[in-house]
């Protein structure tokens, strides 16, 4: 029987399968962006080639660099600092050493899967340690999360269901926060606020968890 | 803690371009991921731009804006997918070993003859890209999963021309083996 191109296509669209050998968001993003070196890019475009799920959210994110581009002029630049007060750069074997040191992570981070990676480094991602359904006092909004290990710091933000910025916190040592009071005086009684954590490590890792949702009364 | 003070001029322009890119996330969303997850283009926003709000909040003295924001923005959004697709996976399979299984194209998965002419196509073709010289597999493999050739030509750092001329070598080459292999083409 005779066949076509699209027969062929579609014989060699690729399955789904497990997640666990694709590579993380952040390559991914990378790859879409253009930055990534000849070595790293042939690995990414050899697993997307294959993978159904990586080549879909690649091309999901694809349209978004017209968008980038032309949001860029429209946000607001914070002032440099002066010359003097901004650290010296490193001397080029430092910057060489820290691109060997990334291209050593990158490639085990890209190797290995998810879950293991961060045994490796003996962190989790965080999560919410409020009970389940509960609802917070807007006076005492305290938001708790699990500790993501190895000294890191996190950075929190807190929004209303619709999106809005209530308050962000960067820095805490503690894995809480207590959301100001003030913050919450828009927010009607009953409604829910939106909280996410990121995990920062001294090595400049970072970690974002999901999206946590909690009922103020 | 540090709660920073916010300047009310600039959080308005950094919530106006949050806002533009969840109504283009959403657009990307519904056109490009698979609707028989449930993945709604709703959730997938709400999760990206939260990630996106926050980076943009904390980040300072960056020389190419329109690069880093390209990153976090498509970063956040494929976070944003995955996570949702594995929960997704997991209220369809509760009991499941956590590793999906391989999905077979529709028709392949009925049973019969046909099933096993398809699968037998299908290891001839497999066998003739993996034969090609690896950049025209590779395009090959990009133009069957749906990239167009400005897309190939940005992830394969080239140039669209080039991109376009490297597929049509390619496909060219391709049909040339199957053909070799005594496989005919409607239209030859």
């Amino acid at each position: 029987m005779p066949v076509t191109d699209d027969d062929l296509l579609g014989l060699l669209a690729a399955p789904r399968g497990p997640r666990s050998a694709c590579p993380p968001a952040d390559t991914l993003a990378r790859a879409a962006a253009g930055p990534l070196d000849t070595a790293e890019r042939e690995r990414v475009l050899d697993h997307v080639v294959r993978c159904a799920d990586c080549a879909e959210e690649l091309r999901a994110v694809l349209p978004l660099e017209a968008w980038a581009a032309a949001a860029a002029p429209r946000l607001p630049r914070r002032e440099r600092r002066p010359a003097a007060a901004r650290r010296r750069p490193p001397r080029w074997t430092a910057w060489a050493a820290a691109a060997a040191l990334a291209v050593a992570a990158s490639a085990l981070l890209w190797r290995a899967e998810g879950p293991a990676v961060l045994r490796a480094r003996r962190v989790a991602l965080p999560h919410s340690l409020l009970p389940e359904g509960a609802a917070l006092a807007r006076g005492a909004c305290r938001l708790r999360w699990s500790d993501a290990g190895g000294g890191a710091r996190y950075a929190v933000s807190v929004l209303s269901k619709d999106l809005r910025p209530l308050a962000a916190a960067d820095g805490l040592e503690r894995p809480e926060y207590v959301v100001p009071a003030p913050a919450l005086q828009s927010v009607p009684e009953g409604a829910e606020i939106v909280w996410s954590v990121e995990a920062r490590w001294p090595d400049g890792h970072r970690l974002a968890s999901p999206t946590f949702v909690t009922r103020l009364r | 803690m540090t709660d920073e003070p916010r300047d009310p001029a600039a959080e308005a322009r950094i919530a106006a371009v949050v806002e533009e890119y969840g109504q283009v996330l959403r657009r990307a969303v519904a056109r490009h991921c698979p609707r028989h997850l449930g993945l709604q283009p709703d959730d997938v926003e709400q999760d990206a731009r939260l990630r996106l709000l926050a980076a943009l909040r904390r980040e300072s003295e960056i020389h190419d804006l329109a690069s880093y924001i390209y990153r976090v923005a498509a970063s956040a959004t494929i976070d944003a997918i995955r996570r949702l697709k594995a929960r997704r996976e997991e209220q369809l399979d509760p009991g499941g070993d956590g590793e999906p299984g391989l999905e077979l194209p529709v028709e392949a998965a009925g049973s019969g003859e046909r099933a096993l002419e398809r699968r037998r196509l299908l290891e001839k073709v497999e066998a003739v890209v993996d034969g090609l010289e690896a950049r025209r597999g590779q395009v090959v493999r990009l133009h069957a999963q749906g990239f167009t050739t400005v897309e190939m030509a940005r992830l394969m750092g080239t140039t669209e021309p080039a991109a376009r001329n490297l597929l049509h070598r390619a496909l060219k080459e391709l049909r040339q083996r199957l053909r070799e292999r005594g496989l005919t083409y409607a239209g030859d």
